[in-house]
């Protein structure tokens, strides 16, 4: 569904709607208009809009031919909407760009090329068994909007004042509603289900179970008992005042989430998935691991839950997490080294879906991280959403109320660190950044640091920013983490980058070694070498911030799993 | 796009290789010409990619190849106008999204200009297809669509309804591309319930391995699809010469 929104009058309201996910954005420039703009200030929306994929429609509606070329020779616009009055017939001759005719009667316009135009119905019901492309507008609100999409069966849905706190000035929150319902796949520009037929239906079936099994009173109840009773929630909110002292800060809190039952967050969605994948009939989980904390803790859910596990882990990975390894086959599960490809995270996550094409009448994917085609982002968001909330809720007790200033997480696909911020997104002066893994350099296959690459592309069912050749094929990563150590990121954050919600860095494997040690040797908390890295981005920028900043950081992992590769190559050392 | 039709006029014989594996353009298109001499009329030209999750290990290693002699989206157009210069055989491009998402129009375009008359992106299911499915409409392209052993007759109509161009490509079995044993029980009343939902000429393919295979299915379908099979057959560096040989037993072509 295209989703084309009217009356921007401002390069800030342009960079916004954009950002939102909007596909097209309308500018009027009769002076009948109460959202009239000048061309020097559309030049300037022109500009902003530029960086992302949102289109930008001259709207007309009694200017001559001459007012309309001079306009679009102006902007170079996209796409040219005509309404009633306007020079039709001259417009089609003079431009072959895409033109939205607005219907004026049943009847389709003499000059309409189906094969490029759009028919716009603002007051007429439009025929839905017409083959052309056309939108609906007129009086669609939220209430409505969804109804009149199923009668009419459109291609897009224009929006003016519906989305506008008076008129004129748009209402993003609105906006971002609208998207929801008629996008729910997506987070703004990015998400979706970018898989074969095959897959579809069991994940319209995935989606099902989620809204009527895991949103359920019954299913809430039993998971928060497991997560009580069995994970260990909730995890401390730990202030590590030397290592702050260390560093220059006076107040750093992490969230522990090292303390978890199997030593990292993966636990909270793994127990999720698989407690839903039991009431719906499944016998047999699937998973793919990367550091193999999602693996270990998906092995544990199985056990506990007496679900038959299959865990696929590259190759690579398979040798630099060999704890991890034997503790996966321990509790009955089966390992499946992957040797194709780059043998790490990716590779794995490509078996995984090779056999959940084969296997999904029995067997449920328990994809590990907040990626992957909708519903799966969605799904590990809820079930991570416990990390944020409780850090939010003990770090106002432990504070006398107050709120960070700062949160930090490391991102590899992105779970743990879309569990702390989603509780902290509607706080808009609570800063947010996600840690990427910056590697050993910043060429191609050097590093993990997807928003550095700023190219978009697909992967594994989403729309997302991708580390991939000039060719489109997935590039090779490098992280010294191999929970970090993969070529997408999660939609969500994807979004919240777009959108200036969230910012996103990168911390090098010489900065992420560095903090490994320093936490250690001062609190006594060996951290896994994924949160290894918001660490060092705190480090980092440590110099640079307020000394009283009340930063919070979520310690997604415990270190123990790194420990012997870590030794062996040399990594670390130990005083003998 | 008369050519789609022409090819199941008297039952489409599609055959499946990898673009530039057998090494190179020039290499990779007699591949594909000796399929035509075989007897195929439909072929269908896999662009090579990283990460083809929909592929068994047969058609991975295949891309692996076609990767490593540097095949790109914009070579494989260039064996595709090579095999167009040389026959007027149909030809459909197949390719996951990531390598030509970033300008699809052009991609669509182009496709068209080398002499394609269909194009399948296994990745890009019905609900992110609109933006595909109309610029092959505007191109004259047929968008091909998979239908599969999970799609319920309700999504069939859905995926279906309005599409006048090509035909629909049933993969029959569950999994990734690879060949089987034999058919599954379910085949017939699969095409049944497809020929409900559409008057398009049905395909039928995933896992053929022999000629017993492909006459079963075109007693049922109006065309059949082998890959892997013949895919194998580069693996084993058979000379262009004996795939046309094979592909003649394979299809009973005299």
């Amino acid at each position: 569904m295209l989703i084309k929104i009217c009356g921007i009058t401002t390069p800030e309201m342009a960079r916004k709607v954009a950002a939102s996910g909007v596909d097209y954005i309308g500018l009027l420039f009769t002076k009948h208009s109460p959202r009239q703009i000048d061309l020097a200030t559309a030049k300037q929306i022109c500009e902003v809009v530029k960086d992302y994929d949102t289109q930008v429609v001259g709207v007309f509606f009694d200017e001559s031919l001459e007012q309309i070329q001079a306009i679009d020779a102006a902007l170079n616009l996209d796409v040219i909407q005509l309404h009633g009055d306007a020079p039709r017939a001259a417009v089609a001759n003079f431009t072959h760009k895409p033109i939205i005719y607005v219907a004026d009667s049943k009847a389709l316009p003499a000059e309409l090329n189906p094969a490029k135009d759009f028919i716009l119905y603002e007051k007429i019901t439009p025929d839905s068994t017409i083959p052309f492309r056309y939108f609906i507008a007129g009086g669609l609100d939220k209430d409505n909007v969804l109804t009149r999409i199923a009668e009419t069966n459109p291609a897009g849905v224009d929006l003016s004042s519906g989305v506008e706190i008076t008129r004129g000035v748009k209402d993003y929150g609105k906006i971002r509603e609208f998207l929801a319902l008629v996008k729910p796949t997506y987070y703004g520009a990015f998400g979706g289900m970018y898989v074969p037929e095959l897959l579809i239906e069991p994940l319209h079936d995935l989606t099902k179970a989620y809204h009527e099994i895991a949103l359920g009173d019954e299913f809430q109840a039993e998971f928060i008992n497991l997560l009580k009773n069995y994970v260990g929630r909730p995890t401390a909110l730990t202030e590590v005042k030397n290592f702050a002292k260390a560093i220059g800060l006076k107040h750093v809190y992490l969230k522990r989430e090292d303390l978890t039952h199997t030593g990292a967050h993966k636990i909270n969605n793994a127990l999720g998935q698989c407690l839903l994948a039991k009431k719906m009939g499944k016998t047999r989980i699937i998973a793919e691991t990367g550091a193999g904390q999602h693996g270990v803790a998906t092995a544990t859910a199985c056990a506990m839950l007496g679900l038959e596990c299959k865990v696929y882990m590259g190759q690579v990975d398979v040798e630099r997490q060999a704890p991890n390894v034997a503790k996966m086959r321990l509790l009955g599960a089966e390992v499946i080294p992957v040797t194709d490809g780059s043998a790490t995270l990716k590779d794995a996550v490509n078996e995984a879906l090779r056999d959940w094409a084969s296997s999904y009448e029995t067997t449920h994917y328990c994809l590990g991280t907040a990626l992957g085609p909708y519903p799966f982002p969605q799904i590990c968001a809820r079930f991570q959403s416990v990390i944020g909330n409780e850090a939010k809720a003990q770090f106002a007790e432990q504070t006398g109320g107050s709120k960070p200033d700062l949160v930090i997480a490391c991102v590899g696909g992105g779970s743990n660190a879309i569990g702390v911020f989603q509780a902290f997104i509607p706080d808009e002066e609570i800063k947010l950044v996600g840690v990427e893994a910056g590697g050993y350099g910043t060429g191609v296959g050097e590093n993990a640091a997807r928003f550095q690459s700023g190219r978009l592309g697909v992967l594994h069912g989403n729309r997302t920013y991708v580390l991939q050749t000039q060719d489109g094929q997935i590039a090779d990563t490098h992280s010294v983490s191999a929970g970090l150590d993969y070529a997408a990121v999660g939609p969500q954050h994807s979004d919240l980058f777009a959108t200036a919600r969230a910012s996103y860095d990168v911390a090098s494997d010489q900065e992420a070694l560095h903090a490994f040690q320093l936490l250690t040797s001062s609190e006594g908390i060996i951290p896994a070498l994924e949160s290894s890295h918001a660490l060092a981005y705190l480090i980092r920028i440590a110099k640079d911030l307020p000394s009283d900043c009340k930063v919070l950081v979520n310690l997604s992992g415990r270190g123990d799993k790194d420990l012997p590769g870590l030794l062996e190559r040399g990594l670390i050392h130990v005083a003998h | 796009m008369s050519r789609i039709k022409n090819a199941f006029a008297n039952k489409a014989k599609i055959a499946y290789l990898t673009a530039g594996d057998g090494g190179g353009v020039e290499q990779s298109a007699a591949y594909f010409l000796a399929l035509v001499q075989g007897g195929v009329n439909l072929l269908e030209v896999g662009i090579p990619y990283s990460d083809p999750v929909a592929d068994g290990p047969v058609i991975q290693a295949a891309m692996e190849r076609a990767l490593a002699v540097n095949t790109t989206v914009e070579s494989s157009l260039e064996i595709v106008a090579k095999i167009r210069a040389e026959s007027e055989v149909a030809m459909i491009l197949f390719t996951y999204y990531n390598p030509i998402q970033d300008d699809l129009a052009g991609f669509l375009t182009r496709a068209k200009q080398a002499g394609a008359d269909g194009v399948l992106i296994v990745d890009l299911p019905y609900e992110e297809s609109a933006n595909y499915r109309y610029h092959c409409r505007y191109l004259g392209l047929a968008p091909i669509n998979v239908i599969a052993p999970s799609t319920g007759k309700a999504r069939m109509k859905t995926v279906l309804t309005g599409l006048d161009q090509g035909f629909v490509y049933y993969a029959c079995q569950k999994g990734t591309t690879g060949t089987r044993d034999g058919l599954p029980a379910d085949l017939p009343a699969q095409i049944a319930a497809i020929r409900e939902a559409s008057q398009l000429p049905v395909a039928v393919g995933f896992g053929v391995a022999n000629s017993a295979m492909v006459e079963q299915i075109l007693a049922l379908a109006d065309g059949c699809v082998v890959g892997s099979y013949l895919v194998k057959q580069l693996e084993k560096k058979i000379k262009p010469e004996e795939l046309t040989a094979l592909t003649k037993d394979l299809y009973h072509v005299a």
